[in-house]
């Protein structure tokens, strides 16, 4: 674990590190879901991952082990060599779900800066203002959640995930309730955010597109138990746009990770 | 992780309820013995029911009586309601007109119309139609949710293949309101026995249970009064926990044995119209309320000395020789209970919310002070209150009691559900930033219950008036019960309707008040 520079290969001590983790829930029935086996996962600092997959293989319980909102049966977490515990005292986690999980009894500044409140920290008016211009909500500062619209919602999700320049930012689902479109412009808003900050993010999505849009890597998982049976790397450039999805070489490695899905599990 | 049998049950939540009702009987039994509360006031356990059995010969008739009343009662209680609740989902104009009347049913002190229906009719009549009163409302709202509330897209398929709008209410909407008016039923049983015992005190019936309760206050014999109040509590248990698991049957999953939770929001349905037009629907529907006070006047067919009208009600209190005499009286009564009522309900609340917020830090403690918060929704409280007499005396402790006791349970029940409500995703977000327990409940458990309290508030506030006037009419001897008390003595015909005339008022107006609190809360909270 000693940090070294002479390898710019190995980054990993700086990014994240998932280390043969097994989740085994008991259900009320005495019977076990085994809910992941045996993950293991290198994310380097600032990388962007992506982790696809059925239903049920694991994915929110995998972002959850990372987290530390749950904990392994076997192996371990690391994040910059710390546990998930230690990341989340020192606020550089940021996490948005599919449902945007906001206070609907907040307007949308406040709801931004609950991890300040919840961190004891001062709010910084100034990143305030930042992260609402970054996710386009500049405007909407004394809006209610009620006001806006699911997309909207769902930005004010991803600002308040951003507000503490987390060096980890997880999303489990985020545009799954949304419409094709919308979530298209969502990704594209969601590139250039994360090329801003580049934090080291885990992406859970059901979307082989929105994988490939977004990702240096595609993680894909099988259940029974939730495992992962491959790992691809995403050759296009940055930035990506919509019109790369059009290319040849963007449908050869779709057709090839829809098979390797189809392959471990039924969608 | 594989525990044997017994070892696994004696862990299991049925085992904890059973260990907690184990323990609070040798408790009860312990300071009965030793005479620790109200001098012998608070007998043992096993001194109850040992005078229940051997004084077991006196009850069949006085509990007969009660429960035919409260059952004829609550059948046509809940058939008017239900048919109600139809005729109000084809018309919600209706509705909207019937509003006011169903806020004054719901929020009528019930004590306050005895002397009334005392005068108006004879024999079990006004133990049945106080039974009826206190079951209608709550069944008829929930029923009326339940045909309204159905999947917009059933009613286009129905209408698509061909059906009318009364094989959607026929087919699908009936249907529908199933739960809602099994749920009506399971909370009115309690709400019957309760009427049907209110409408003895002071009717001068000879058989029920609570002739029976008040007949034996004055006798020094505490353990008869509990085995009475037990009486009265295992019936309506009985009902609740039998309808409850008819509930269950019908409804396929398991309904949270809470207040009722129906919001003049929810009742507002579809109408969105301007407030102008409700302001319209409001008056109309106050002025429909008069209407049918002053139609079951000339309706019953009582003498033109005793029935009295609104406007006989306002010439009463305005215009007639004695006017200045009454309303200093009746001004000085309210002095007395408006503000007693008030902090009965705050204590009430507040005592409940920090309870429950606090046991919710501590579930296991929370899993052992449930049973009783919810077998408290299940007693005929009020109808009880000389069992509480008899323990904290005839002063203004024990009309606190009584309204602090009315107030508690259901709002310790609300606020522990809405913190369980909490929505699981804002928790984990809390505690992505390393939020502690304690910061969880601040920012998303409290929140989150504070609408839930404020409708527990809102069905309470009625009945901690009935409390206070209950206390004053049988125990300390002052304000609005009392007064009611006094006037029926004297035959004072337009006292006796003022004071319930206002009672309903100031009750209905605490209702209508919260619920507006309500309101603009639950616009707040819409997601
Ligand atoms: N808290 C839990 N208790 C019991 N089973 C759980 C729990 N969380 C997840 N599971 C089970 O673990 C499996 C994986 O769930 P999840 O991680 O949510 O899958 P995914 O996000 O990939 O759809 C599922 O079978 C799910 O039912
Ligand atoms: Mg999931």
């Amino acid at each position: 674990m000693e940090p070294s520079t002479s390898e710019p290969v190995s980054a990993e001590p700086a990014g994240l590190s998932i280390d043969g983790i097994s989740r085994t829930f008991l259900l009320k029935g005495g019977s076990k879901v085994r809910a992941l086996e045996g993950v293991s996962l290198e994310a380097p600092l600032g990388s962007f991952t992506a982790l696809i997959g059925p239903s049920g293989c694991g994915k929110s319980t995998l972002l959850r082990l990372i987290a530390g909102l749950d904990q392994p049966d076997e192996g371990s977490v690391t994040i910059a060599g710390r546990s998930p515990d230690e990341v989340r005292r020192s606020g550089e986690l940021g996490v948005v779900f599919q449902d945007p999980a906001l206070l609907p009894w907040r307007t949308v500044v406040t709801n931004i800066t609950l991890p300040f409140q919840v961190l004891k920290r001062p709010v910084d008016d100034t990143v305030v203002a930042e992260v609402l211009r970054l996710v386009g909500l500049d405007g909407f500062e004394e809006a209610y959640p009620a006001q806006l619209s699911g997309g909207m919602r769902q930005r004010v999700a991803i600002a308040r995930a951003l507000i503490t320049q987390p060096k980890v930012l997880l999303l489990d689902e985020p545009f799954g309730a949304l419409d094709e479109i919308l979530r298209r412009t969502m990704n594209m808003e969601l590139q250039r955010i994360w090329n801003e900050y580049r934090p080291t993010t885990i992406l859970v999505t059901h979307s082989i597109d929105e994988a490939m849009l977004l990702a240096d890597r595609v993680a894909v998982m099988a259940v029974n138990p939730g495992r992962i049976t491959q790992l691809v790397d995403v050759p296009f450039g940055r930035p990506r746009n919509v019109a790369m999805t059009k290319t040849e070489a963007f449908h050869t490695m779709w057709d090839s990770l829809a098979q390797s899905l189809h392959g471990g599990g039924q969608e | 992780m594989t525990w044997p049998p017994a070892s696994r049950f004696l862990r299991s939540h049925a085992a904890r309820s059973i260990g907690v009702y184990v323990v609070v009987a040798i408790l009860w039994e312990i300071v009965g013995r030793l005479e620790l509360i109200g001098g012998g006031a608070f007998p043992a356990l096993s001194d109850i029911l040992s005078t229940l059995w051997t004084e077991r010969s006196l009850y069949p008739a006085h509990t007969l009586a009660t429960t035919s009343s409260a059952f004829i009662g609550y059948v046509i209680g809940n058939v008017i309601a239900i048919g109600a609740a139809v005729a109000f989902m084809v018309s919600p104009r209706l509705e909207r007109l019937m509003r006011g009347i169903g806020i004054a049913l719901f929020s009528v002190p019930l004590i306050a119309v005895v002397p009334i229906l005392v005068l108006a009719f004879t024999g079990s009549t006004p133990r049945i139609i106080l039974a009826a009163v206190a079951v209608y409302f709550t069944t008829m709202a929930s029923t009326l949710i339940g045909l309204r509330d159905i999947d917009p897209r059933l009613e286009d398929f129905v209408m698509v293949s061909g059906g009318s709008r009364s094989d959607v209410l026929r087919r699908i909407r009936l249907r529908n309101s199933v739960p809602g008016i099994v749920a009506g039923l399971r909370v009115g049983a309690p709400a019957a026995v309760l009427g049907a015992i209110l409408a003895e005190y002071g009717s001068g019936t000879r058989t029920g249970l609570g002739t029976f309760l008040l007949g034996s206050l004055g006798q020094g014999d505490p353990a008869r009064l509990w085995g009475i109040g037990f009486v009265a509590t295992a019936i309506s248990a009985g009902a609740y926990v039998l309808l409850g698991y008819l509930e269950r049957r019908l409804a396929g999953k398991t309904t949270s044995a809470s207040v009722m939770t129906v919001t003049p929001a929810t009742l507002g349905g579809t109408d969105n119209q301007s407030r102008s037009t409700r302001a319209l629907f409001a008056i109309a529907s106050f002025a429909a309320t008069l209407g049918a006070w002053q139609l079951f006047v000339s309706g019953v067919g009582l003498s033109p000395i005793i029935a009295r009208g609104p406007i006989d009600f306002v010439r009463y209190l305005v215009s007639s020789p004695q006017a200045a005499a009454s309303r200093r009286r009746l001004l000085e009564a309210l002095g007395e209970t408006v503000p007693l009522t008030f902090v009965g309900l705050a204590i009430g609340l507040l005592f409940a919310f920090v309870l429950a917020t606090f046991l919710s830090l501590r579930p296991l403690i929370a899993q052992g002070v449930m049973p009783f918060a919810l077998i408290s929704q299940t007693m005929p409280l009020v109808a009880l209150t000389p069992l509480i007499v008899l323990i904290f005396g005839r002063g203004v402790t024990t009309t606190m009691v009584i309204t602090i006791s009315v107030t508690f349970f259901p709002a310790f029940v609300a606020t522990a559900q809405g913190l369980s409500q909490a929505h699981s995703g804002t928790i984990d977000v809390v505690k992505t930033y390393n939020g502690s327990d304690l910061q969880v409940l601040r920012l998303v458990q409290v929140p989150t219950a504070v609408p839930y309290l404020i409708s527990a508030a809102r069905l309470a506030a009625p009945r901690a008036l009935l409390g206070v006037m209950i206390a004053e009419w049988l125990a300390t001897g002052k304000g609005l019960g009392q007064l009611l008390n006094e006037s029926r003595g004297l035959l004072d015909y337009g006292m006796i309707w003022a004071v319930a005339a206002i009672s309903v008022f100031i009750a209905a107006g605490f209702y209508a008040g919260i619920g507006l609190v309500e309101r603009s809360v639950a616009r707040r909270y819409a997601n």
